[in-house]
């Protein structure tokens, strides 16, 4: 098992506007018209979204990584918490996440099968 | 804020009763669905304060074994109620969340927002489903129409540490309610 490419910042943000919008529906809000830009943001005052409505964009993002690329990443964990800078902040803030999260995992997957291999 | 003076737990001495009864019955947030689930109290009656032996204790109705996890901000001496999370094991494989509520300064939009007060809250009850055998989700109800279904990954079998929320005999000892 190689590991995975790391998918591109457009292609994660696109994601995370449909995981937002669905989101948004799901809570009967409005769609903001410039929702899905990198400074929308998630957190804080002028958030598009309440609590549970990140919680559901968080676990639809898992549930999409793990789909698509058949990863398994948490978002939700305590490292993300203690960060000083939430990474929950803005679309741009959660995309960096996202593709650090991703490469971590797939690195991991990658070394995994190597020491699989080395041993094998 | 940081996030490192906030602690769980799922006990909590009698003395916090009032700043109890003001998150969950006198919060700014109350019309605020998804800060507060309240389409699971509209089924299952509000939830009820009870102090047992000096512990308070939060009963839903007629829903047995429902289990409260608070959040507490300390800080020196003291110690303040920000959130509660109210839950309890629905079935075989689903927990199911009846109650959340934080302070209005810890909201999502709230002074505090960073310390995404509500979603640790919901986390760690997901943490703890995962080490239940056979719990495979955790549900949170938005609306009369619609709940919402977070899985719970390694169903029983999950191996990451876990923050373990205090328990009576680690924290109260010399802190106040504030």
């Amino acid at each position: 098992m190689r590991p995975v490419p790391v998918p591109s910042s457009t292609s994660l943000q696109e994601l995370l506007r449909s995981a937002i919008i669905g989101a948004l529906k799901d809570l009967d809000k409005p769609i903001p018209e410039d929702l899905g830009t990198l400074q929308t943001p998630l957190l804080g005052n002028g958030a598009v979204l309440d609590s549970l409505g990140l919680v559901t964009v968080l676990v639809e993002m898992e549930q999409a990584i793990l789909d698509r690329w058949g990863l398994a990443i948490d978002l939700v964990n305590e490292k993300a918490f203690l960060q000083t800078d939430s990474p929950f902040r803005t679309m741009a803030s959660l995309t960096a996440y996202l593709e650090r999260q991703i490469r971590a995992q797939s690195l991991a997957r990658g070394n995994a099968r190597s020491r699989q291999v080395n041993s094998g | 804020m940081s996030v490192h003076n906030i602690f769980f737990t799922s006990w909590l001495p009698s003395h916090y009763a009032e700043a109890l009864e003001g998150l969950l019955y006198f919060n700014g947030l109350q019309d605020r669905v998804c800060e507060r689930i309240a389409f699971f109290v509209e089924l299952r009656r509000p939830p009820r304060i009870v102090i047992t032996d000096g512990i308070l204790r939060i009963h839903v109705g007629s829903v047995p074994s429902v289990q409260s996890l608070f959040a507490v901000k300390r800080e020196g001496a003291t110690a303040e109620l920000i959130g509660v999370i109210v839950y309890f094991r629905e079935s075989i494989n689903t927990m199911n969340v009846l109650h959340l509520a934080v302070r209005e300064d810890y909201s999502s939009v709230g002074h505090h927002a960073e310390a995404m007060l509500s979603i640790r809250l919901i986390h760690m009850v997901r943490e703890m489903a995962s080490r239940i055998k056979g719990v495979s989700s955790v549900t949170l109800g938005y609306n009369k129409a619609k709940t919402r279904s977070i899985p719970v990954r390694n169903g029983g079998h999950n191996q990451r540490p876990v923050p373990q929320p205090m328990e009576r005999s680690s924290w109260v000892g010399n802190h106040q309610a504030k």
